[in-house]
C-alpha cells in the first residue's frame, strides 16, 4: 500500500515540477549501519517551512525545485542537500561524535580528545572484544604506541607490561596502575574481553600526575560496560576452539646425543662413553608432556536504561585447559573463571548516583613448569615409563646430573589455587551550584585465596621420590579501602572554557596471610586433604602481614579558549606510610594549541585538524616495600638451633640492614606531541616525543657478602628513558561497494640509559650465571645490560690455542682444549679474566610495533594484528647449564652446528659445552626480534531478513586465530622473556607458545 | 528556596568529608610495621629469652656453605685423601677443586663466603643485642655473649683458612659501610679471633645437662684457640690450652673408635664441639653433610649423592700401617653389608664411601644422616694438637699420642716424631676435613698434592669469590695467582 503511494507520490512529483514548488519525500537513515532514523528535523533553508520523519523514517515535504533541504539531528551532522528538482531524496546521516569528540577518561574525570594535552591512547572495545585472550590485559599487545606486552603461556598467568621502557627497577613495581570504574586495582585478570568499554593508557607523567605517586609506570583505565537508554538489550556470546604448542624448540635424539656426549668425553676425558646400542629408546619430552587443549568462554550480559536510571549486568564463565598434558585426571593443568558484574546508575535533578560490584572466581591448576625443563635437560634415551608400567629411573642410566622422569613430575604435580575477589564501590555526584558538581565515591577491593599443595608418596628414583605425603595449604587475604571526594566547577564564558577540580583521596591497603603444613596426610581424596588428618608431629604454621596508608590531595585545572588553546595543570601531595619521610608533591603542566583553529590556516583536505602539545610533569613510586630499617624475627628453621639431639630452640635475629632510609622515587617526564588528521579525518597521525627520567630510583641491589645480607632496598640510581611513540591510521569507505577499512599501525622506540648510580661500585650487578654476574646496572649503559665475554672463535687445534697470546708472548688461554670458545683479550694484558668482559647487549628492545587492518564488506568483516619487537637480545641459559646437568641434552640446532673438528665451525663451540665455555660471553647471546601474527578473526553478521526471522537484533559468528604464527630466530621456546628489571631477558624457560584457533557467535537480542 | 538549602546542606556536607580526611595526617599515616618485632623487643630478658639471639646462630651452622658441599669441597676434595665421587661429570665445581682449576668464579667459594658472613652477622646482632639488653645479672649476660663470640671466632677461623686474611665485622652494618671494608690481615683475624675465645673461655661453663649438648664450652673455646695457635706454629700456646682441656678432667675417648661414629656416639665423652643434626620433623631442621656423602644409586634411605670418597692413596696409606680397626670405621665400600646390616650396593658408581657419615636405615626417616651429628672438634684432635706441641714446645708427646693409638688398636710409640704426629693425625682425622690445612701447614703440600697439580704460591689460599670483588669495587684484593 505504502509503496503504491509512493508512486503515486513520485508521479505527482513528476507532474508538480513545472510549478516551482515540488513535493519531496525520502527516507533518513544512520550512516553507520542503515537503520532509519526517526523524529529528523528538516527544514527549507532560509524559510519557516519544515517537518520531522516518522517513526520508519520517512518524511515529505514541499519545496521550490532550487531549495536546499537541512536535515537535522541531535548526535549527527546535519546535512544540507540541494533538491536540484528531484522528488525523492533519500538521506544518511552521520555520527557527529568525530575521533576528536570522543570521550576520554582522564582519572576523575573525563574530556574530550581534541582538549588533551597529554599523550593518552584508547583501545575501544571491539579491538578487545575480537581477541581470544584469557584477560583483556594480554589483548592490549601491539595495539598502543609505547605500551610493551610480554605475554606468557601458561593458562591464568599475567602479562608483564611496561610503558615506555623501563623506568623504576624494582622488580614488582615495574608495572603499570590499574584502575577499573576509578577503583585501584593490582590487575585486571579478573575480567573478560567483552567487559570492556575502553581501556585508556595514560602514557606520560602529566596524563598519570593525577593519579600522583602510584603512577610512575604509567596508568591503564579500564572502564567496563554500562547500560544506554532504550530497551533491555540481552547480548550472548561464546566461543569454543583448541590451543596448540607451537615453536617447540627442537632436541637431539637418542643417536644424535650419545654422539654428542661420546665427542665431549673424547676432547676432555672427564666423564662415560656410551654406546649407542644400549640405548633403543629416543623420546621427545615435549611430545609426551603437551597436548592439544580446550579453550571456552560464555557470557551473558543485559543492559538497558531509562531517563532516570540504566543498568548493566552480565555473568561470564571462562575455561582454559593448560597445553601441559599432566596424564592425570586428577590434575589436569587448567585455568577457571567465573565472574560477575552489576552496574546500575541513577539519575534525579540534582544528584546521579550509581553502585558497580564486580565478583570473580579465579581457579588454577598450575603447570608445573619444572617438569618442562626436566623435559629440556632430560637424555632423550629412555621411555617414561618401562614395560612393566612403572616409572625409568633415569639416575640408573649412568647419565651425570641431577635427572627426573619429566613425565612422573608433571604426573605427581598436585597444586590448586583459588582466588575470590569483590570489586564493590558506590559514588554519588550532585550539583551543588550552577557549574558546580560534587562527587564522592567508595570502593573497596576484597581478595581472598586459598592455595593446597599436595605431595603424593611415590618413587620414580633415588633423587625423585617421597616417603612421606605432605600438604600445604595457604589462605591469604588483601583488602584495599579508597574513598575519593572530587569537587568541579566547569564553566564555560563566551569562548573561554573553564574547569577546576579538588579532591581528597584516601586508601589503606591490607594484606594477611597464614600457612600451615603437616606430613602423612591420608592419600586418598581431595576430602581427606586435611591439616588436622596428618602427623601432629612435623606440623607448623606460619604468618605475616602489611599495612600501607596513603593520603592525597590533588587538583586540576584546564583552560582552554576557542578550543584552540589549550593547558591542564595538575598538582597532587601525597603522604605514604611507606616511606620514612612521608610526603610528596607532584605538579604537571600540558599546553596545546589547534593551530587548524587559526585564521590564517588555510582550509585545506590535506590538513583538517593539526594539534601541536607539550607537557611536563612530576610522578612518584610507591610501588615499592615498605621501608625497613632493622627487623628482628624468628624467621623459621634455618635460624633454630638444635641442642641435645633433636631438641630444636627457636632463634631471633635480623633480617636486614641498618638504617635504610628510603625517600621518594620520583620520575620527571617532557612529552611533546603532534597530531593531525586528513582527508576528512581518514587519515590520522599522532607523533610524541618524550624524555623521563626516574630520580632516586628504589631497588633491591646484591651487596656484599659481609653485611650479612645478600641483597638491600635503596635509592639506587637514576634512569633515562626516551624515545618516540608513533601512531598512523587510515580508515575509509566506500559507500557504492558496502566496504569500510581501516589500517592502524603503531611504533616506538625506546632509549634507555642509566644516568647514576648512587653506590660505591657504581654498578648494580643483576643475575648471576656461573659464578658470575651476567648482567650489569651501570652508568651509560642500559638498565640490566649483558656484560661477558666476547667470543671472536673457536680453537681449532692445539696449534692455535698456543698461538693466542698477548703482546707479551704469553699463552692467554692454556687451560683451553681444541673446540673451545677464544675470547677475546680487551685490555691486551696477560690474562683473560673479569677485566675483559664488555657490554654484549641490551635487553630492551630498539624498537616495538604493531599494525591492526580492519575490513569490512556487506555483512562479513574481519580484522588481523600484527605485532613484533626488535633489537633486543636474548641470553640463552639453557645451554650454560652443564655446570649442573653435565650430560643434559643438546638442542638440534647445536648438534647440527657444533665444532666437530679442525677446520668445522669457528661459531659453535664442541659437545664440550663446560668449563670456561659458560661463562657469559656473545655466543649465548642471541637476537630477541620476532614477529607474531597475534591475531586473525572474520566475522559474518546475519542480514536483517535472517535476523528478523530468528528473532534477534544481531548475530555474528566469527573464527578467530590467535598467535597463529610467530616468527623468531632465536633457538628457544619463545623470544618473549620476562624478569625483574635489572635481570631480564635471560631465558630458562621452556615453556612453549601456543596458537588458539576459535569459533564463537554473538547474539543480541 | 528549598533548593537553595539543599544546597548549602550539601555544600556543609562536603566541607564535613573532606575536612574529615584532613584530621591528623601524620597519624593516619605513621604505621608499625605488621608482624615485625621492633629492635628494642624484650627490655629486660630472662636467660632463656636472651639464648634466642644465640641459637640463631648455632641454626645458622647447618647452612649448605658452612658445613655442606662447599665445606666438604674445600676441606677436604682438595686433599689426597679424598676424591670428588660421584658420577664423573657431576658438579664441575667440584671437580675443579678436586684438580685444582678453580677459579674465582667457582660458585662453592661465593656460597662459602656469603654463608659464613651471614651467620657471622647474626652472631654480630646477638653479641650486639645482648650487650644493650638489660639483664638482671651480669652472669646470665656475659655467657650468652660468649657462646656467641665462640661462634663468631668458629667461622672467623674458618675464613682465615680459607681466603687467607678477610674483612672484619663486628657490628651489624649499616648500608653507608658494607661496601668499604678491606680485607685485614691473616695475623689481625688471628688476633681477633684469638680476642673473642679468650672471653669465651673466661665466661662459658665446662658442660650442660645433655639435653643443651652442642653448645659451647671452656673445653670448646680452648680447643679451638689451640687450633688458631697451631695454624700459626704457636707451640706454646697450643700446649697450654691443650694442657688445660686434658687437666680439666672434662674429656675422655671413647671406647669403640667404629661406634664414635653411630648414632650411640653422638654426645659421647669425646665430644668437645659437635653440630647437632636432626630429621626430626620431617627434615624441617634438615642439613645434608652426610647425605651428600651417601653412597650414590644405593636403596632408598640408604643414599646420598656420593660425593667425598676416600681415595686408593688413603686406603693405602692404612694398610701401610695395619691400621685395621680405623681403616674399617673410614672407608666403606660397596658391595658390602655393615655389622649393623645394611647393604651397600655393588652398583654404586664408586668403590668406597665415607664410613663416619654412615647411619644405619633404621634412623633415616626421611633421608640417609640427617641425624648424623657432625663431630666437629673431638678430644682425640685436642691430644694430638698437645702431642705435636709438646715435640715443638717441650713436654711428653708419647702420652697424648698413645692413647689415641691404644684406642685405636695400635701399639705405643716411645719417643714420637713430627711425622709420627703427623701420620697419627692423618689416620685418627680422616676425611674430618682436616688433612688439606694439615698439608699446607706442615708444609708438605708441593710433596704430597704437587703431582696431583697443586701449586706453591698459590693455592695454599682458596680465591676470593669474584662477585665479592665486583661488588666492592677494588676495596678487596685477590689473592696472588688467581
Amino acid at each position: 500500500m505504502k509503496r503504491k503511494l509512493l508512486l503515486i507520490m513520485l508521479l505527482l512529483g513528476v507532474v508538480l515540477k513545472g510549478y516551482g514548488q515540488i513535493r519531496i519525500s525520502g527516507v533518513v537513515t544512520d550512516a553507520a549501519d542503515g537503520s532509519t532514523l526517526p523524529g529528523v528535523t528538516i527544514r527549507v533553508k532560509d524559510t519557516t517551512q519544515g517537518t520531522t520523519t516518522d517513526i520508519d523514517g520517512r518524511y515529505q515535504i514541499t519545496a521550490a525545485q532550487d531549495a536546499i533541504l537541512v536535515f537535522t539531528f541531535i548526535g549527527m551532522t546535519p546535512k544540507e542537500v540541494p533538491v536540484e528538482g528531484r522528488t525523492v531524496i533519500n538521506v544518511s546521516l552521520s555520527s557527529d561524535i568525530t575521533t576528536l569528540q570522543e570521550v576520554v577518561f582522564i582519572g576523575y574525570g573525563t574530556g574530550t580528545r581534541q582538549d588533551l594535552t597529554a599523550p593518552i591512547t584508547t583501545v575501544r572495545a571491539e579491538e578487545i572484544s575480537r581477541q581470544t585472550t584469557a584477560n583483556p590485559a594480554q589483548a592490549l599487545q601491539g595495539k598502543v604506541a609505547g605500551l610493551q606486552v610480554t605475554n606468557r603461556g601458561e593458562p591464568g598467568s599475567e602479562p608483564q607490561i611496561r610503558i615506555r621502557g623501563i623506568s623504576t627497577v624494582f622488580a614488582a613495581g615495574g608495572g603499570p596502575l590499574y584502575v577499573v570504574d576509578g577503583v585501584i586495582v593490582d590487575n585486571i585478570n579478573f575480567l573478560n574481553n567483552n567487559d570492556i568499554e575502553s581501556i585508556t593508557v595514560l602514557k606520560d607523567a602529566s596524563a598519570g600526575a593525577i593519579y600522583g605517586v602510584q603512577a610512575a609506570n604509567g596508568v591503564i583505565l579500564v572502564t567496563t560496560k554500562e547500560g544506554k537508554k532504550g530497551d533491555t538489550q540481552v547480548n550472548f556470546s561464546t566461543y569454543t576452539g583448541f590451543q596448540h604448542a607451537t615453536n617447540i624448540l627442537e632436541m637431539s635424539n637418542t643417536e644424535q646425543y650419545i654422539e654428542l656426549l661420546n665427542q665431549r668425553t673424547g676432547l676432555t676425558g672427564s666423564g662415560n662413553f656410551f654406546d649407542p646400542e644400549d640405548f633403543p629408546h629416543s623420546t621427545n619430552w615435549y611430545q609426551e608432556l603437551t597436548r592439544p587443549a580446550l579453550i571456552t568462554s560464555h557470557e551473558l550480559s543485559i543492559s538497558g536504561g531509562t531517563d532516570n536510571s540504566s543498568y548493566s549486568y552480565g555473568i561470564g564463565y571462562f575455561h582454559q585447559d593448560g597445553i601441559l598434558n599432566t596424564n592425570n585426571p586428577e590434575n589436569n593443568n587448567n585455568f577457571n573463571r567465573l565472574n560477575f558484574r552489576a552496574k546500575s546508575d541513577y539519575y534525579f535533578n540534582n544528584i546521579d548516583l550509581g553502585y558497580n560490584l564486580i565478583f570473580s572466581r579465579n581457579n588454577t591448576v598450575p603447570a608445573y613448569n619444572y617438569s618442562l625443563y626436566q623435559a629440556f635437560v632430560a637424555p632423550p634415551a629412555f621411555t617414561a615409563r618401562q614395560d612393566n608400567d612403572e616409572w625409568t629411573d633415569p639416575t640408573a642410566l649412568g647419565f651425570s646430573g641431577p635427572f627426573a622422569n619429566p613425565v612422573a613430575s608433571a604426573y605427581y604435580h598436585d597444586v590448586v589455587n583459588d582466588e575470590y575477589r569483590l570489586i564493590p564501590s558506590a559514588y554519588l555526584s550532585a550539583t551543588i551550584m550552577e557549574y558546580l558538581t560534587f562527587r564522592s565515591s567508595i570502593s573497596a577491593r576484597l581478595a581472598f585465596g586459598q592455595g593446597k599443595s599436595f605431595n603424593p608418596t611415590y618413587y620414580v628414583s633415588g633423587l625423585q621420590n617421597n616417603t612421606t605425603t605432605s600438604l600445604n595449604k595457604n589462605n591469604n587475604f588483601n583488602r584495599n579501602l579508597q574513598f575519593d571526594n572530587t569537587l568541579e566547577y566547569r564553566r564555560l564564558f563566551d569562548s573561554h572554557n573553564v574547569r577546576l577540580m579538588v579532591g581528597s583521596s584516601v586508601q589503606e591497603y591490607f594484606s594477611n596471610f597464614l600457612n600451615a603444613n603437616a606430613f602423612n596426610v591420608p592419600d586418598l581424596s581431595s576430602e581427606t586433604q586435611y591439616i588436622s588428618l596428618g602427623d601432629d608431629t612435623g606440623r607448623n604454621a606460619s604468618d605475616g602481614g602489611t599495612k600501607t596508608r596513603v593520603l592525597s590531595f590533588f587538583s586540576r585545572a584546564s583552560y582552554s579558549f576557542e578550543s584552540k588553546y589549550l593547558m591542564t595543570a595538575t598538582i597532587r601531595a601525597d603522604g605514604s606510610s611507606k616511606y620514612n619521610d612521608p610526603w610528596g608533591i607532584f605538579p604537571s603542566l600540558g599546553l596545546g594549541w589547534v593551530i587548524s583553529q587559526e585564521d590564517f590556516m588555510p582550509d585545506t583536505r590535506f590538513v583538517n585538524y593539526l594539534k601541536l602539545r607539550g607537557s611536563w610533569g612530576q610522578l612518584g613510586n610507591n610501588n615499592v616495600p615498605a621501608n625497613s630499617a632493622l627487623i628482628v624475627g624468628s624467621p623459621g628453621p634455618g635460624t633454630t638451633g638444635i641442642f641435645g639431639s633433636d631438641n630444636p630452640i627457636p632463634g631471633l635475629t635480623f633480617q636486614t640492614v641498618y638504617n635504610n632510609f628510603l625517600i621518594w622515587e620520583t620520575l620527571e617526564e617532557f612529552n611533546v606531541g603532534v597530531e593531525v588528521f586528513s582527508f576528512e579525518e581518514r587519515l590520522s597521525f599522532e607523533v610524541d616525543l618524550y624524555n623521563r627520567i626516574t630520580n632516586n630510583a628504589v631497588f633491591f641491589a646484591p651487596i656484599p657478602g659481609v653485611a650479612g645480607t645478600s641483597e638491600l632496598l635503596g635509592n639506587n640510581g637514576k634512569i633515562r628513558n626516551r624515545g618516540i611513540d608513533l601512531s598512523l591510521g587510515w580508515s575509509d569507505r566506500n559507500t557504492s561497494r558496502d566496504l569500510t577499512w581501516s589500517l592502524t599501525g603503531n611504533f616506538s622506540t625506546v632509549d634507555n640509559e642509566v644516568l647514576e648510580i648512587r653506590n660505591e661500585s657504581g654498578v648494580i650487578f643483576g643475575a648471576l650465571t656461573n659464578g658470575q654476574f651476567l648482567t650489569r646496572t651501570m652508568v651509560g649503559y642500559p638498565v640490566g645490560a649483558f656484560f661477558g665475554y666476547n667470543v671472536t672463535g673457536v680453537f681449532q687445534n692445539l696449534g692455535e690455542i698456543n698461538g693466542y697470546t698477548s703482546p707479551n708472548g704469553v699463552v692467554l688461554q692454556p687451560d683451553a682444549i681444541p673446540g673451545d670458545f677464544k675470547y677475546e683479550n680487551i685490555n691486551n694484558d696477560d690474562r683473560i679474566d673479569d677485566a675483559d668482559r664488555v657490554m654484549l647487549g641490551s635487553p630492551i628492545p630498539k624498537f616495538t610495533y604493531g599494525f591492526t587492518a580492519n575490513v569490512t564488506w556487506r555483512q562479513w568483516d574481519a580484522v588481523a594484528t600484527f605485532q613484533g619487537v626488535y633489537g633486543n637480545m636474548v641470553y640463552n641459559a639453557k645451554r650454560t647449564i652443564r655446570n649442573v646437568f653435565p650430560d643434559a641434552n643438546y638442542d638440534l640446532d647445536f648438534y647440527e652446528n657444533h665444532w666437530t673438528g679442525s677446520g668445522s665451525t669457528n661459531s659453535y663451540p664442541s659437545a664440550a659445552l663446560t668449563r670456561r665455555n659458560i661463562f657469559p660471553n656473545s655466543f649465548f647471546l642471541e637476537s630477541g626480534s620476532y614477529f607474531r601474527i597475534r591475531n586473525i578473526q572474520i566475522g559474518y553478521t546475519l542480514p536483517e531478513n535472517v535476523r528478523n526471522n530468528l528473532r534477534v537484533r544481531s548475530m555474528r559468528v566469527y573464527f578467530s586465530a590467535q598467535n597463529p604464527i610467530t616468527l623468531f630466530g632465536y633457538n628457544g621456546y619463545t623470544p618473549e622473556i620476562g624478569g625483574s628489571p635489572i635481570a631480564t631477558g635471560i631465558d630458562n624457560d621452556t615453556y612453549p607458545l601456543s596458537a588458539t584457533y576459535t569459533m564463537g557467535i554473538n547474539v543480541n537480542f | 528556596m528549598k533548593n537553595i538549602k539543599t544546597k548549602i546542606f550539601a555544600f556543609f556536607v562536603m566541607l564535613f568529608v573532606m575536612g574529615f580526611t584532613l584530621v591528623s595526617c601524620d597519624d593516619f599515616l605513621d604505621l608499625p610495621l605488621e608482624g615485625q618485632l621492633p629492635a628494642d623487643y624484650e627490655k629486660e630478658p630472662t636467660a632463656e629469652e636472651g639464648f634466642r639471639y644465640v641459637s640463631a646462630v648455632y641454626g645458622g651452622l647447618r647452612n649448605w656453605g658452612i658445613s655442606v658441599f662447599p665445606y666438604i669441597g674445600m676441606f677436604e676434595i682438595t686433599s689426597d685423601d679424598a676424591d670428588k665421587g660421584s658420577t664423573p661429570d657431576d658438579s664441575p665445581s667440584m671437580i675443579e677443586l678436586n684438580n685444582y682449576t678453580f677459579t674465582p668464579e667457582n660458585d662453592l667459594f661465593l656460597s662459602f663466603w656469603n654463608d659464613h658472613y651471614s651467620v657471622i652477622g647474626r652472631a654480630n646482632f646477638a653479641i650486639n643485642t645482648l650487650l644493650e639488653l638489660n639483664f638482671e645479672d651480669e652472669d646470665i649476660r656475659n655467657p650468652l655473649v660468649a657462646e656467641a663470640r665462640f661462634l663468631r671466632a668458629f667461622l672467623f677461623l674458618r675464613l682465615n683458612l680459607a681466603f687467607g686474611g678477610v674483612p672484619i665485622v663486628e657490628t651489624t652494618l649499616t648500608a653507608d659501610e658494607f661496601a668499604r671494608i678491606p680485607r685485614s690481615s691473616k695475623e689481625e683475624i688471628y688476633d681477633f679471633i684469638e680476642q673473642d675465645l679468650l672471653f669465651a673461655i673466661e665466661h662459658l661453663p665446662a658442660t650442660y645437662p645433655f639435653s643443651e649438648a652442642g653448645r659451647a664450652t671452656e673445653g670448646a673455646a680452648r680447643a679451638l684457640l689451640a687450633r688458631a695457635y697451631m695454624y700459626q706454629d704457636k707451640w706454646a700456646d697450643v700446649k697450654f690450652q691443650t694442657d688445660e682441656i686434658i687437666n680439666s678432667n672434662t674429656y675422655t675417648l671413647y671406647p669403640s673408635f667404629y661406634q664414635l661414629f653411630r648414632m650411640v656416639g653422638q654426645n659421647s665423652s669425646e665430644s668437645v664441639f659437635e653440630l647437632q643434626l636432626t630429621s626430626r620433623d620431617q627434615g624441617r631442621y634438615r642439613c645434608e653433610y652426610g647425605f651428600v656423602q651417601g653412597p650414590r644409586n644405593n636403596f632408598a634411605r640408604l643414599q646420598g649423592w656420593g660425593f667425598n670418597v676416600p681415595s686408593q692413596g688413603l686406603i693405602d696409606f692404612f694398610d701401610s700401617r695395619d691400621d685395621e680397626i680405623r681403616k674399617f670405621a673410614t672407608i666403606l665400600p660397596r658391595g658390602f653389608r655393615t655389622p649393623e646390616g645394611d647393604s651397600i650396593n655393588a652398583n654404586c658408581p664408586n668403590p668406597y664411601y665415607n664410613y663416619k657419615v654412615y647411619t644405619q636405615l633404621k634412623y633415616n626417616s626421611v633421608d640417609y644422616a640427617l641425624d648424623h651429628n657432625i663431630r666437629y672438634i673431638r678430644y682425640a684432635e685436642v691430644l694430638l694438637m698437645n702431642a705435636e706441641a709438646s715435640i715443638h714446645a717441650g713436654g711428653d708427646a708419647a702420652t697424648p699420642l698413645n692413647l689415641v693409638r691404644q684406642r685405636a688398636g695400635l701399639d705405643p710409640i716411645g719417643a714420637p716424631t713430627l711425622e709420627d704426629v703427623w701420620d697419627e693425625r692423618r689416620a685418627e682425622l680422616a676425611m674430618e676435613k682436616h688433612r688439606y690445612f694439615d698439608l699446607i701447614r706442615t708444609n708438605r703440600a708441593t710433596q704430597v698434592m704437587g703431582p696431583r697439580g697443586w701449586q706453591a704460591g698459590k693455592h695454599e689460599v682458596f680465591p676470593i669469590p669474584q662477585s665479592q670483588i665486583d661488588l666492592s669495587d677494588g676495596v678487596l684484593i685477590q689473592n696472588p695467582g688467581y
